[in-house]
């Protein structure tokens, strides 16, 4: 399986600053997108604190230490427990930054992560930045927002289409670096050839609708050219808020490329 | 409740469980316990140094005689002709180990018999042949010759076998005679083995016999012999074993003798019981007795006194004659020499007991254990708890052992053993696996993590917190150094050289790092400056006063302290040089924003201080001054004593009703007066109102909400709980006097009770309940105040700001209405 991955971010129409922050590890395969938020651009500090520190537990000097934080769930795999102790770090970290601050002072950041174990895909978020599996046409919510709509649906305090009209649409329920502990929503699941994911943040999914991001995604298999497009959308359709967008495809992997590791067997 | 649960912890009911267990398993004497308990028996018995002896001697058919002599059964005969020799030597007693429950058969007495009746039918007896044919079939008739020689001798005692059984016999048997004479009428409660069949020596046997003794011996369940029958009840009669009766008869005792009562006696012999009036066998290794093989005696190569006063016992013991057992001291022992010990131990007054007071022994020594594993194991370091442990075992095992060794006292060490051990391995394992977690967590909290978090801050450029950080890892360790070191040139390098010396000194108390001193010196030259401004992080424009000497200043103000942090910058005490007035200065630092927004926002504030500070209103705190030093934007205003109301919304502090209306119409007016002239406030909350010491209120940071909310549509911005907040604010509406009427009567109920109308267990919860449901009643939450109070919140707390007061001044009317009727 070949995996091709691109992340975008744009700062839309209407702000004039972009809080998004992503990031795309290729060594071992971890996807980031972070929307931040707070006042005097505190939550882009927020989010690239998040992200900073997410790639640093995977990546960075101390990577090899697989620090447990918080609860090890046992139900879930190692590799997801090290993205739920990887968030609950970062939210650490940016509550205590938002300590030192006044004016940082309940900075936030929502976050939504996978990392690809092989087939296995571990994903973890806070907040209302989604993940999406398209497979076989269809496209399917990972990620359960943390939003107050969201939570209102669920309790079915109001339809969706009152949710998708109502005013606090921006307020959320649980978010990095707002409080010093954070529950962190963790999941795995099995990806299949042919699979495409999307990360983004509600920048995207306020101003296009899941068919659409599934009809782009399935309309290319270029994920540059993919976040392109949905980029494009989400600003023509107004653009109000910070886009920011990774999608990765599952390849096959090509006749040739299998001539490549058949060369390599035999170099062994 | 905590500590409670802390009692109840894990630990504790694993060991209450464990203990539990044991004592179950204790009362019932489970199986695999009990075996091992015996394993621990059998190892302490052959631990044993003391050498007992007996007065027997063994006259053993083994291998040697059995091929001289001729294959297995020999004739009766044979033994007869033993017992005629050892007559000889005068033993005391007899026993002959042999079971004959038959009469002999023998195919050349039969046909001499046949022949004889066939003489006599003839009317042939006069022949010499017939007298010759009798003498023959007197000498053929083996059991003649035995029962002859048994009649004779009069000491013999022979076996006699029971059938082993939990039911008594079927219908009573009737009693020959000479089994009559062999046992004694079962007498108190039947705590005996029962035997449901009877297999006796034939009966021209059994009458002549000095005595009969039954040879069952009971296996324990792992199929070891540790103990001895004394007693067996057949028939509602006891038979005593054939060890004991050859005892009696050593002892010139009779079978009358034996009272059985809770231990067994015999005259002056107490022989305690344990369980079914067995008695424990004292097994020894070392016992001394003398054993002849048959072939010996019959060529008269024994000793001359070899048997005089003794109890002999003759005994098959070639390999496959004999039976063996399995006791403790080993897996195959001859019959014989389990009955010698018998004898032994009865003689020598050696027995091994369980005393009454063993059972109880052991429950307390099991349940002090199990209290030491629930309730000190827990609370123990693992190098103590397992020396503890150790130590436990070590004097419980010792104490058991010389118990058995040294007073024949048998206490079931395992038991208690075992729930220590099993107690000690689970608790401490369990720990092991549990609390590692957690201390890998904890640990990880606070090394890995904060090297972690200290170089992601420092890579943000928060140094300050990423010093906050590496100073919770140990100095000591090389990397921690290192790292410091790296946030000291960082710190150097944004020119904060204090800062910079404070780290090299942190790395220099674990000793001399690279050129830590040299830097230190130097840094301490160039820091003849002061520092002005405390936290925050980028500080790259930190204000820097030369010396000092110099008081620092903002605008013309001095500044001699700081307050506090507030909002939007830190509160600093300072004093107007020109006209000697204390002021408290709010500042606003910009550096910390970019510098895109630093306009707008510089704009924002001003223009916001301006409005708030053309209010002139005596519940309104006075703005004198507002100005821009270097890079922070400040603000002079009334320096004001007292306390705000936050610390009058716990439920024991609350002020008296007419006070709260008093605050609440002051707060109104002031409100009234400032939304007259265009200004929201947008953050009344009680902390927000000040209560000075001579009684006055004064409302502050008029319109500072707005200049620190920012005005970009953010994201989605918490900014800790929203408890004041309006409905419309939470919405993100438009927001004018009536929201920050609505705020007032979060105040007021909160003030009047104690609780906040709204609350909610998140965020979430709380921003739908201000939104969508209405307060609950106040007088539920305080059935004292008066009805009229409740219109008021009622009508402050609206949700749509068309139905609220429109104005300030129609609250304090009702209010002034309210307090009349008070």
């Amino acid at each position: 399986m070949k995996i091709v991955v691109e992340g975008k971010t744009d700062k839309g129409r209407i702000r004039e600053n972009n809080e998004d922050n992503f990031c795309v590890l290729d060594k071992q395969p971890l996807f980031v997108v972070a929307d931040g938020m707070g006042g005097h651009a505190s939550g882009e500090i927020a989010s690239k604190i998040a992200i900073d520190i997410i790639k640093d537990y995977f990546d960075g000097p101390q990577a090899n230490r697989q620090l447990q934080i918080g609860e090890y769930k046992t139900d879930c795999s190692e590799a997801t427990n090290r993205l739920g102790s990887a968030i609950r770090l970062a939210n650490k970290a940016i509550y205590e930054a938002a300590q030192t601050n006044p004016l940082w002072h309940g900075m936030g950041t929502t976050i939504a992560a996978a990392f690809l174990n092989g087939r296995r895909l571990s994903i973890a978020h806070v907040g209302d930045s989604r993940i999406y599996l398209v497979r076989s046409g269809d496209i399917e919510q990972l990620t359960d927002d943390h939003s107050l709509v969201s939570e209102q649906v669920k309790r079915e305090m109001i339809t969706k289409e009152q949710a998708r009209e109502s005013k606090m649409k921006n307020v959320l329920t649980r978010a990095l670096g707002v409080a010093p502990e954070v529950k962190v929503d963790l999941d795995e699941l099995s990806l299949m050839q042919g699979d495409t994911l999307v990360l983004c943040s509600d920048g995207l999914t306020t101003m296009v609708s899941d068919e659409d991001i599934l009809s782009v995604v399935g309309s290319t298999s270029d994920p540059a050219i993919a976040c392109e497009q949905l980029i494009d959308l989400a600003n023509e359709n107004g653009g109000e808020d910070n886009i920011t967008v990774i999608t990765v495809y599952l390849k096959k992997e090509s006749w040739f490329s299998s001539l490549f590791n058949v060369k390599k067997w035999f170099r062994r | 409740m905590k500590k409670l649960g802390k009692v109840f912890s894990i630990e504790f009911v694993i060991g209450v469980i464990l203990t539990l267990l044991t004592l179950t398993a204790f009362y019932f004497s489970w199986a695999p316990i009990e075996g091992l308990e015996y394993r621990i028996y059998d190892l302490t018995m052959n631990m044993k140094k003391k050498i007992s002896s007996a007065p027997v001697a063994v006259v053993a058919i083994d291998d040697e005689s059995i091929a001289n002599i001729g294959r297995w059964p020999w004739p009766r005969s044979y033994i007869a002709q033993m017992v005629d020799i050892l007559q000889t030597y005068e033993p005391r007693v007899i026993g002959i180990n042999i079971l004959y429950s038959e009469a002999d058969i023998n195919q050349g007495l039969t046909e001499v018999r046949e022949i004889l009746k066939t003489i006599e039918a003839e009317g042939l007896t006069k022949h010499k042949a017939y007298t010759l044919l009798q003498e023959a079939e007197k000498r053929l008739d083996n059991d003649a010759i035995l029962s002859a020689i048994i009649a004779d001798n009069k000491k013999i005692i022979l076996p006699l076998f029971l059938t082993i059984s939990s039911t008594p016999p079927r219908e009573e048997p009737k009693m020959p005679e000479y089994l009559i004479k062999n046992s004694i009428p079962l007498s108190g409660p039947p705590d005996f083995l029962m035997a449901r069949d009877i297999t006796p020596p034939i009966e021209s046997f059994a009458t002549h016999a000095l005595g009969l003794g039954h040879i069952n011996v009971v296996p324990n369940i792992d199929g070891a012999v540790r103990s001895e029958p004394l007693l067996i009840n057949y028939a509602n009669r006891l038979f005593p074993s054939f060890a004991l009766q050859l005892v009696l008869k050593y002892l010139n005792y009779d079978v009358k003798d034996i009272v059985a009562s809770q231990n067994i006696t015999i005259r002056n012999i107490r022989i305690p019981t344990h369980d079914k009036h067995t008695m424990l066998i004292s097994f020894n290794k070392k016992l001394e007795f003398s054993v002849y093989s048959f072939l010996d005696v019959l060529g008269n190569k024994v000793p001359q006194n070899a048997f005089k006063n003794k109890i002999v016992i003759i005994a098959p013991s070639a390999t496959g004659l004999g039976a063996t057992l399995a006791t403790p001291i080993g897996p195959h022992v001859p019959n014989w020499f389990a009955i010698t010990t018998v004898i032994s131990n009865i003689l020598n007054n050696d027995f091994i007991i369980r005393p009454r007071w063993a059972f109880y022994a052991e429950l307390g020594v099991i349940i002090f254990f199990g209290l030491f594993l629930s309730l000190l194991l827990p609370r123990l370091h693992a190098g103590i708890s397992a020396i503890i442990t150790l130590c436990l075992l070590i004097v419980w095992s010792g104490v058991a052992i010389f118990f058995l060794l040294s007073f024949g006292y048998w206490l079931k060490l395992i038991y208690p053993g075992l729930l220590v051990l099993i107690g000690y391995t689970v608790i401490v394992s369990r720990e092991y696996l549990f609390t590692q977690r957690v201390k890998e967590h904890i640990e990880a909290d606070s090394i890995e993590t904060n090297k972690m978090l200290g170089l992601s801050f420092q890579g943000q450029g928060m140094l300050d917190i990423a010093f906050e950080k590496f100073r919770k890892c140990p100095v000591e360790d090389e990397s921690v150094k290192e790292l410091l070191y790296n946030l000291g040139l960082d710190f150097e390098r944004k020119r904060m050289f204090n800062k910079a010396v404070a780290v090299y000194e942190h790395i220099a108390q674990a000793g001399p790092f690279k050129d830590i001193q040299e830097k230190i010196s130097n840094l301490k030259a160039v820091g003849t400056t002061v520092i002005f401004g405390l936290g925050g992080a980028k500080k790259d424009a930190t204000v820097l006063v030369d010396s000092a000497q110099t008081k620092p200043t903002l605008g013309r103000y001095e500044i001699l302290k700081e307050l506090g942090r507030g909002a939007m910058g830190t509160v600093y005490l300072g004093k107007d040089p020109k006209i000697n007035r204390e002021v408290a200065i709010k500042t606003l630092r910009y550096e910390d924003f970019d510098s895109q927004q630093v306009e707008e926002l510089k704009k924002r504030f001003f223009r916001e201080a301006e409005a708030a500070g053309k209010l002139s209103h005596p519940n309104i705190v006075t703005i004198y001054d507002i100005g821009e030093d270097y890079d922070i934007a400040y603000m002079a205003m009334e320096l004001l004593e007292g306390t705000d109301l936050a610390e009058f919304c716990e439920k024991d502090k609350l002020l008296p009703p007419s006070e709260v209306i008093r605050i609440i119409s002051s707060v109104a007016g002031a409100l009234d007066y400032a939304h007259s002239n265009g200004v929201v406030h947008r953050d009344i909350k009680p902390a927000n109102i000040m209560l000075l010491k001579n009684g006055e209120v004064k409302v502050a940071d008029f319109g500072i909400a707005r200049v620190m909310a920012s005005s970009k549509t953010q994201t989605g911005v918490i900014l800790g709980t929203p408890s004041y907040m309006s409905p419309e604010q939470i919405a993100g509406q438009k927001v004018d006097g009536r929201s920050d009427l609505f705020s007032l009567g979060v105040v007021f109920y909160e003030l009047l009770t104690g609780v906040k109308p709204f609350e909610g267990d998140s965020i979430a919860t709380l921003m739908y309940n201000i939104t969508t449901s209405p307060p609950p009643p106040l007088r539920e939450k305080a059935p004292e105040i008066p009805a009229v109070y409740e219109s008021i919140i009622n009508k402050l707390l609206a949700k749509d700001k068309e139905e609220r007061y429109q104005t300030g001044r129609e609250l304090m009317q009702d209010l002034a209405e309210c307090l009349k009727n008070l």
